[in-house]
């Protein structure tokens, strides 16, 4: 059989695995295997499945994710959030709508020392809910705004999609880290502006909150020390040349569990959790790259990412457009597929199209995080909309999925306008980076 | 019987991933302790990379089981959830006997992989530590996960979920 209908078969038969809720994962490792196996040799195969798991969780690079993982569990876990929340809300309670800008500019302010979008959204909820419920706040608005703010955590580095993401196409971490700065604080922006129109239209949505003195405000941007400090040790120390990646990420997981203790704020048992829970989502990351590597393998042989590649590049179409094309694949798989699983599952078919076409490898990077961010907040996958309402039933039982889902709708559109932005403006992601590196 | 058996797997699995969990928090210790080391006193930890990278093997491949036993691996419930109770169950029978047949190839490999390893006396690249060894803890986690997926076939067979 030719390699290249082979690998179509081979394609067609993950689809349908994946249907049956195999995990990802496994049906990679699956039909690579096989598809290696019946191209190249059984033996071949064989060897490839020992060698792929032992390289990728032997791999020093890749012991960068468990330890960036463990940092935004320590975090997590010693109460970083409700200082964080605090120093927003006084700056911007008063506004309309000002307690979900609070906790938007929180999730942001969270996500830069948590790479993990539900964590992000979990913590905030159990922060920002109860406070907006205490201000009269719309169950839509209140929620929508923690589970979309919460997905700005996937693209504020340290972003456990962008390490992955950069060691599968090899592209510098550092650099996709810094690209996913400025694009977290445009998305923030818009997220606010989101909510003012929203509070502008009905202001019964999101009553104003308390009005503080401003040395209160001063005093409160003690709350931002600490995250600061992290921030800028962790994506510093990488930026100007003092540590690895892998070195970064130790030291905010040491940095974080310093902080915990000092302050009190990080008993055993939660120490305790934050390495089981460190333990469950680093296998499902690296078991997803080993995976990825293996069926990226079968793939490779049969020369269908260079094909795909080749025939895009033949159209006469404007290389947006086919980028465009592919955005869609990402925004529909997105919706029903992790952002992780399906970003590992289609990069080895999509990347060489991309850098034929002569598209930066960081912007797309940026792009496709953003894009499968939709994924985090839209049914029928939304995992930040379930975890909200997982976290929400204990301090709002009336909050429900509806809810959620409709007050998502206005962030919704404010990711399309930021995906539509940095299209038009690829400069908006790789400013920082050009200029630093 | 069974239950003696499950019991011991989940002891098992329990052990393990403590034991991963060490070596996570070592990692990240040490690799501390180099860039202390470094900035303080001028010198680097000696072999510091090739600890971390068995550091990483134990840590990942000791808890392949307890991230099993926890469904930590993602799936597409797109369609499943839409099956009903009967069906799912058959192609969950079917997906884990599939599962436990990969992963146990998986792990035979890996063991002759080791094998091989040990006879050409293969050694870590700074500190020369034995290779062989790591591998053969990774078989080793690897065989506590089909075991896990073993156990999981073997309750989906006796109507347990």
């Amino acid at each position: 059989m030719e390699p290249t209908t082979l690998g179509i078969i081979g394609i067609f038969v993950m689809l349908a695995l994946l249907m049956t809720r195999m995990p990802v994962a496994y049906v990679m490792t699956l039909v690579g295997f096989g598809g290696f196996s019946m191209l190249i040799s059984v033996k071949g195969g064989m060897n490839l499945l020992s060698r792929s798991f032992y390289d990728t969780f032997s791999s020093y690079s890749l012991s960068t994710i468990p330890l960036f993982i463990l940092m935004g569990q320590l975090a997590f876990n010693s109460g970083i959030s409700r200082r964080l929340y605090s120093t927003a809300y006084h700056f911007l309670g008063h506004i309309q709508g000002g307690l979900a800008m609070a906790t938007v500019a929180a999730c942001t302010a969270f996500g830069s020392v948590c790479g993990s979008s539900p964590a992000t959204a979990a913590t905030m909820a159990t922060v920002g809910i109860p406070e907006m419920k205490r201000y009269g706040y719309s169950n839509s608005l209140a929620a929508g705004s923690v589970a979309s703010g919460g997905g700005l955590g996937m693209i504020m580095p340290p972003s456990i999609v962008l390490i992955v993401y950069g060691i599968l196409t090899e592209q510098s971490i550092g650099e996709l880290f810094m690209a996913g700065i400025l694009p977290s604080v445009v998305l923030t922006i818009l997220f606010i502006i989101a909510i003012a129109i929203v509070c502008h239209r009905d202001p019964c949505l999101g009553p104003k909150g308390e009005t503080f003195p401003l040395s209160t405000k001063l005093k409160s941007l003690m709350g931002l020390v600490d995250t600061i400090a992290v921030f800028a040790l962790v994506i510093g120390g990488m930026f100007f040349g003092f540590f690895t990646p892998n070195e970064s990420a130790a030291v905010g997981v040491l940095g974080i569990l310093g902080l915990g203790i000092i302050k009190r704020q990080l008993t055993w048992q939660a120490f305790v959790n934050s390495l089981y829970e460190t333990l469950r989502t680093s296998v499902m990351v690296l078991f997803l790259v080993a995976g990825a590597l293996i069926f990226g393998k079968f793939l490779a042989v049969t020369r269908i990412p260079f094909n795909v590649a080749e025939w895009t590049a033949s159209f006469d179409l404007h290389p947006l457009i086919i980028v465009s094309m592919i955005l869609i694949v990402y925004f529909i798989g997105g919706c029903i597929m992790d952002a992780l699983a399906l970003i590992m599952l289609t990069i080895p078919v999509f990347y060489p199209v991309i850098t034929t076409l002569g598209f930066d490898p960081i912007w797309f990077g940026v792009i496709i995080v953003l894009v499968t961010q939709i994924g985090v907040i839209t049914p029928p996958v939304g995992i930040n909309v379930y975890v909200v309402y997982g976290m929400a039933q204990k301090f709002a039982p009336d909050i429900t999925l509806e809810d959620i889902f409709k007050g998502t709708m206005p962030f919704l559109l404010a990711i399309l306008i930021g995906i539509v932005l940095f299209a038009i403006f690829p400069q908006i992601i790789l400013y920082l980076p050009q200029a630093m590196y | 019987m069974d239950n003696q058996i499950f019991s011991f797997i989940n002891k098992f699995e329990a052990l393990l991933k403590n034991t991963a969990a060490v070596c996570l928090i070592g990692m990240a210790l040490l690799t501390g302790a180099d860039i202390l080391s470094r900035g303080m006193l001028n010198t680097p930890i000696f072999g510091v990379e090739d600890i971390v990278a068995v550091l990483a093997v134990l840590t990942t491949g000791l808890a392949l089981g307890y991230a099993q036993s926890q469904k930590a691996n993602i799936g597409v419930e797109f369609l499943y959830s839409k099956m009903n109770a009967s069906t799912r169950r058959r192609v969950k029978i079917m997906t884990t006997s599939v599962s436990v047949a990969l992963f146990g190839l998986v792990t035979w490999r890996l063991y002759l992989y080791a094998c091989s390893m040990r006879e050409a006396e293969e050694v870590s690249m700074t500190l020369e530590l034995p290779t062989d060894i790591v591998i053969f803890a990774l078989t080793f986690g690897f065989g506590c996960f089909t075991l896990t997926l073993l156990k999981e076939l073997i309750m989906l067979f006796k109507g347990e979920e």
